[in-house]
Formats: structure tokens, C-alpha cells, sequence
């Protein structure tokens, strides 16, 4: 589903993704760890399409597509969705009227009919029961005033609601304490499905407890330095990235 | 002593003003004539106009309008037209009067001594002009402990038939008494003309006046209006505006309270696209403690747009227990397009509290990316940032006919914004 292949990238001029090669199937989970500043929030950002993230070599097919031809909007439509570390404030717009736009923009430029506003709230009600997002949340102005749990509980009903066929999750584990995790990743678990792949960036093995991966990759100096199974986790957790680091 | 050409111009085609026959009203539109002479239109070379040339002033080039092209800014409440300049007919909404200035002055003239274009320190030179000219206006009158439940509307509407339209109405809401006041300005779009009406609004004792005001002039236009609010004891006023029209729009704003334990709020937000020019200056005088004012400017420009804000809050002496806020906010969305913010405090009080602060950028990248990240496409996507930054202002009015009707108006405006550069 998604190919990375010997992809470089470069923020304000400076190197940071420096030769990554990924392969991530459809129905797979894939952890992304590292330590700071190894590239991971910016691997995330580069998939994602934001400006300012400069791929200057290699390349990036999902579905077959080159993903780097099309606008951060385009790729959304396509299927990728990327759940923000710091999900931003966004005043004077409600999380009603942002889901609705979201959703009805990416139907169209998928060139799928619309939903009308009846539609959308019964989706958007199902889905946010599920994962204990409040009415007076769905009606209050994106993340304004929501807790870091709440942040974290609004991505992912985001995500639900948007049906991604690629989902990356950057540290959506930070800021959260034990039971607001439990709930975010019950909700991310329930969106497992053969025909959806997911990336999960976290510098902890902690998440990985609950959203268990099929692969583990390591990023390091800007490159996939090590692959493996869950168990990579566990010895990462133990020996800490130091030694990848010195190796890297 | 300076008098300009542009002075005598005006002074050429002043008309007679209908005085009634009442000599206080002579002497005071004979010594604001004189003070209009002694300060001439207003240049850039003063303070208050350094940032806003009334150079267009005398260069309009008036030509009637032969359709009138502007429908009346129609929302179903209580409505007062000012037609170019000319009022309506007298008109009773339950206690609340609301008649021309010509039917005020045979009906209530002891009123009309009492407040009735009294000149302020804020009013510049036009302000004097306007007090000099304006042969009508409105009287609205709320009677003590009257509670009005209906809206009120001055729709003034600027068809095209004169090149200068000056009014000047007076609102009065006696003690103890509460309106709701809407004020629309709609204009021929293709016409030029000098819009120009002026107000004084009185809040007695324990008074409460909701105002809201839409400044939607057709595009070649120049508005400026000149508002002198007094608030008594314990009163409340509270605006909101919401300017969208003109290419040149001034609203000069003068509140004093004169009674403690009152508060105001105003709000105001604009869009000025192409070359409009968007003014508000405003002086908030606390000439008396315990009361509390909060003023938000918030506006948009693009193109070759500009906006200018010089808000100045004097806390006089004496006038403890002040709580003054401030607060301007400008999302400025082209190279060309310019802002121009002047907060000033002056405190002659040491038991206060006063803030004032002010931004000023494009829209937040972050924040963009975060929608298109949604599937929202980049244009849209600030489409949506503008409106959210604009309706906060008008979420505040609580009455649905009229916020239905000023987003509308910004909705229109809005959607000329479609080509914005990404």
C-alpha cells in the first residue's frame, strides 16, 4: 500500500530524512521509533503533505500514486490521515462544521456525492459515543479549550469519521495518562482493518503495549536504521537508543 | 485661522438648516460652523488623520443614480428610513417614538436642547460640519423604566440623488429603559456620494442600548459618521459593527461616561478588499470611577485594502476603580494591504486597571495545514479561517433575524475573497 523508497527530505534547507526505505502493507500496523530529532515527526509531516517539507530525492507511492504529485488536500482524499502530535486550535469554527466540510470535501474531490448536514450528525454522533467524545464537544470550536485527552479522543474521532485507507499516528500517545491512552487506543484499534494500514510514531514503547504493531522500525539520523517484530520494543525499551544513535 | 478651499466648498453648498424658528438651535449650528471654518476638513497633517486622506472627499464626482440598485436592508423589525439624507415619517413602536428631526423639534425640543449635537473633544472638523448641516435625522425615544421589546431600525439608505447626505440623529433612552438599535447603511453601488450621518446617543440612568450598526455603502462611496455616546450611572452599552462597504469608511466614535458604575462594550470588525479604506477612531473617556469599558476591533484586508484603528482611552482624574480593555486583531492577506493600529492610554487615575494589545499577520499556517490535512483544499481552507476570525464578532448578537442579516452582508463580501492568493 504504501512504498517509501530511497526518500530524502529537507526542512528550510536542511537534511533531515536522509534515505528512508519503508514498505507498509494494507491491514498492517507499523511502529515508527526513535529518538528526538531522528526524523520522525518530519517523516509524518513529508507523507502528509505540508508545506515547508521538501522532498529532494526518492519516492513515495501509495496505491500505486505518487503521493508527492498531489496537494496535502488531494492526499487526504486519497486516503491518508495523519493524527497531529499537537492538534491545533481552530476558533470561530465548530468540530461539527469542520467534520461536515472535511468530509464532504474530500467526497467531492473524490467525486462522490455529498453528505447533508442530517447525515453527517448521525455518523458523527455514532462515532463519537464510541470514543466518549461529548455533544458539547462536537459543538464547541475545534480543540478549543479541549484537555490533552480530549485533543488525542477528537483525532481519532476525526480519523473514524474520515475512514482512511493510510492513518499515521504521530506520538499520540504524549500527554496522554494511562486511561486516556486506553480509550485512544481502543478507539485506534477498532479501526484496524484489512484494507487500512497504519503507521504509529512514538518515541516510547508504552503505546505499543496497547496498539500492538506487526513491525517495528527504528529511525535514526534521518534513515531506518532497524527492523523487527513487537519484541523490538521491548529492547529498546530496556537498552534505550544510545547505541543506535552512536551506530546511526 | 485656516480655511481651506475644500471649507468653502462645503460652505457654498451649505443649505439653510430648518432651525424652527428655536435660537439654541441657531447658535449652535452658527458656532459649529464657525468651529468647522477654524478646523477645516480634516488633512493628514492632524494626529487624528494622519492615517486616513480626505483627499477622494474633494475629488467625488457626483453623478445622480438613475436606478436607485440598492434594495432596503429589510429584516422584518420596526424600520425608520433615512433617504438620502431625508427621514421617514413619525412612527410609535408601543412607548418607543421615532420621527424625523423636523417633527422632534416641534414635539420635543427641550430634548432635543438638552442633546442635540453638543459639541466633544473628539469631534473633529466634520463632526462640526455635520452639526451645521444636517437638516434631518431621527429622533428615537425610549421613555424611563420602558423596557422596549421591539428592535429598532434606522435604515439609511443612500439612493443616489444627493452628492452629500448629512443627518444626524439622536437617540435617547431614559432611565431605567432598554432598546435594541439596528443601523444599516446601504448605498447605489455605482454612484458617488459623501455619506455622513451623525448621532448622539444618551444613555439616562440604568439604561441599556444594544447597538448595532452595518456600514454596507455602495463601493464607491465615502462614509464617515461621527457617534457621541453618553452613558449615565449603571448603564450598559453594548455594540457590535460591521463594516463591509465604502471605499472609504470612517467611524468616528466618541463614549463618555458620566455616571459611575456603568460599562461599555464594543465591538467591531471589518473587511475591506480592493482599495477600500476602513477607519475607526474612537475616544473612551471615564470621566467618572467604577466604570468598566472593552473594545474589539477586529478586521481582514486583502488586496490593496487598509484598515486603521486609533483607539485612545483617557481615565480623567478622579475616575478610580477604571477597568478599561482593549484589543485589536488584523489578518492581513496581501502584501499590498495595510494596517494601521494606534492604541493609546492616558491615565490620570492610579487605582485603575487598563490593557490594550494588538496583532497583526496572515492567517496561521499551521492552522491551514491542519484543515487541508482534512481534505480541505488550501483556498477553502482560508476561506474558512477569514469567516471564523469575522463571525466571532457577530455571534455576540443574540437577536437571529439581524445576525442572519449581517453575515450575510460579510458572506457577500466574503465571497469576493475567492480569488485570494494562496
Amino acid at each position: 500500500m504504501l512504498e517509501i523508497k530511497n526518500l530524502y527530505a529537507s526542512v528550510d534547507g536542511k537534511d533531515i530524512l536522509k534515505g528512508v526505505n519503508l514498505s507498509v502493507g494494507a491491514g498492517e500496523v507499523h511502529a515508527i521509533m526513535g529518538p528526538n530529532g531522528s526524523g520522525k515527526s518530519t517523516l509524518s509531516y513529508v507523507l502528509a503533505g505540508r508545506a515547508g517539507y521538501e522532498v529532494t530525492s526518492g519516492e513515495i507511492r501509495f496505491n500505486g500514486i505518487d503521493l508527492t504529485e498531489l496537494t496535502a488536500d488531494a492526499r487526504a482524499a486519497a486516503g491518508v490521515f495523519l493524527a497531529f502530535q499537537y492538534p491545533i486550535e481552530v476558533p470561530g469554527v465548530t468540530t461539527t462544521t469542520f467534520l461536515k466540510t472535511a468530509m464532504n470535501a474530500q467526497r467531492r474531490t473524490r467525486g462522490e456525492p455529498e453528505l447533508d448536514a442530517g447525515q453527517v450528525l448521525k455518523l458523527m454522533r455514532a462515532k463519537a459515543k464510541e470514543l466518549n467524545v461529548s455533544d458539547d464537544m462536537l459543538r464547541r470550536p475545534v480543540n478549543v479549550g479541549f484537555s490533552g485527552g480530549e485533543k488525542k479522543r477528537a483525532e481519532i474521532l476525526q480519523m473514524a469519521l474520515l475512514e482512511p485507507k493510510l492513518a499515521i499516528l504521530d506520538e499520540t500517545d504524549s500527554g496522554l495518562d494511562i486511561d486516556a491512552l486506553k480509550v485512544v487506543a481502543d478507539g485506534v484499534n477498532a479501526l484496524r482493518a484489512p484494507d487500512r494500514a497504519m503507521l504509529v510514531i512514538t518515541h516510547y514503547q508504552r503505546l505499543l503495549d496497547y496498539i500492538v504493531p506487526d513491525h517495528i522500525h527504528v529511525l535514526a539520523g534521518g534513515r531506518i536504521v532497524r527492523s523487527g517484530g513487537k519484541e523490538l520494543a521491548l529492547e529498546l525499551e530496556r537498552t534505550g537508543y544510545a547505541d543506535i544513535e552512536a551506530a546511526a | 485661522m485656516s480655511y481651506s478651499p475644500q471649507a468653502a466648498a462645503f460652505d457654498a453648498a451649505m443649505v439653510p438648516a430648518r432651525n424652527a424658528g428655536l435660537s439654541w438651535l441657531e447658535a449652535r449650528r452658527q458656532s459649529e460652523r464657525e468651529r468647522f471654518h477654524t478646523l477645516g476638513i480634516p488633512n493628514r497633517r492632524m494626529e487624528q488623520w494622519r492615517w486616513t486622506d480626505l483627499k477622494p472627499l474633494n475629488d467625488l464626482e457626483f453623478q445622480a443614480a438613475e436606478n436607485s440598485d440598492s434594495a432596503p436592508a429589510d429584516f422584518g423589525v420596526a424600520r425608520f428610513e433615512i433617504i438620502d439624507g431625508v427621514a421617514g415619517v413619525a412612527q410609535s413602536f408601543g412607548a418607543v417614538r421615532v420621527m424625523p428631526l423636523a417633527v422632534a423639534l416641534a414635539q420635543a425640543p427641550a430634548l432635543l436642547e438638552k442633546h442635540f449635537g453638543f459639541p466633544v473633544e473628539s469631534a473633529a472638523g466634520l463632526g462640526a460640519l455635520n452639526v451645521a448641516l444636517s437638516v434631518d435625522g431621527a429622533l428615537v425615544h425610549v421613555p424611563a423604566d420602558t423596557n422596549a421589546q421591539q428592535l429598532v431600525h434606522l435604515d439609511f439608505s443612500n439612493q443616489g440623488k444627493r452628492a452629500s447626505c448629512h443627518s444626524r440623529s439622536l437617540i435617547v433612552v431614559e432611565s431605567n429603559a432598554s432598546l435594541t438599535l439596528v443601523e444599516t447603511h446601504t448605498g447605489a453601488a455605482d454612484c458617488q456620494y459623501f455619506a455622513h450621518p451623525g448621532f448622539d446617543i444618551v444613555l439616562g440612568e440604568g439604561a441599556k442600548l444594544t447597538h448595532i450598526r452595518l456600514e454596507q455603502e455602495g463601493a464607491s462611496a465615502i462614509h464617515i459618521a461621527d457617534a457621541r455616546i453618553s452613558v449615565g450611572a449603571n448603564a450598559h452599552y453594548e455594540s457590535v459593527a460591521l463594516s463591509t462597504g465604502a471605499r472609504l469608511a470612517r467611524n468616528d466614535i466618541g463614549l463618555r461616561f458620566t455616571g459611575s458604575g456603568a460599562s461599555a462594550r464594543l465591538c467591531s470588525t471589518y473587511l475591506a478588499l480592493d482599495h477600500r479604506h476602513v477607519d475607526t477612531t474612537s475616544l473612551i473617556d471615564h470621566l467618572v470611577p467604577d466604570c468598566q469599558s472593552e473594545q474589539v476591533v477586529k478586521g481582514v484586508v486583502a488586496d490593496h485594502g487598509r484598515g486603521v484603528f486609533q483607539g485612545k482611552i483617557i481615565v480623567r482624574p478622579g475616575a478610580q476603580k477604571t477597568n478599561a480593555r482593549q484589543l485589536t486583531k488584523a489578518l492581513v492577506l496581501s502584501e499590498q494591504a495595510e494596517i494601521d493600529h494606534k492604541p493609546e492610554l492616558e491615565i490620570y487615575a492610579d487605582d485603575v486597571s487598563c490593557t490594550h494589545g494588538a496583532t497583526a499577520g496572515d492567517l496561521d499556517e499551521q492552522a491551514l495545514f491542519y484543515l487541508e490535512s482534512r481534505g480541505i483544499p488550501r483556498a477553502a481552507a482560508r476561506l474558512m479561517l477569514v469567516r471564523a476570525f469575522l463571525t466571532d464578532v457577530l455571534d455576540q448578537i443574540s437577536d437571529e433575524r439581524v445576525r442572519d442579516y449581517l453575515e450575510l452582508a460579510l458572506e457577500k463580501e466574503l465571497s469576493r475573497l475567492g480569488g485570494m492568493p494562496s
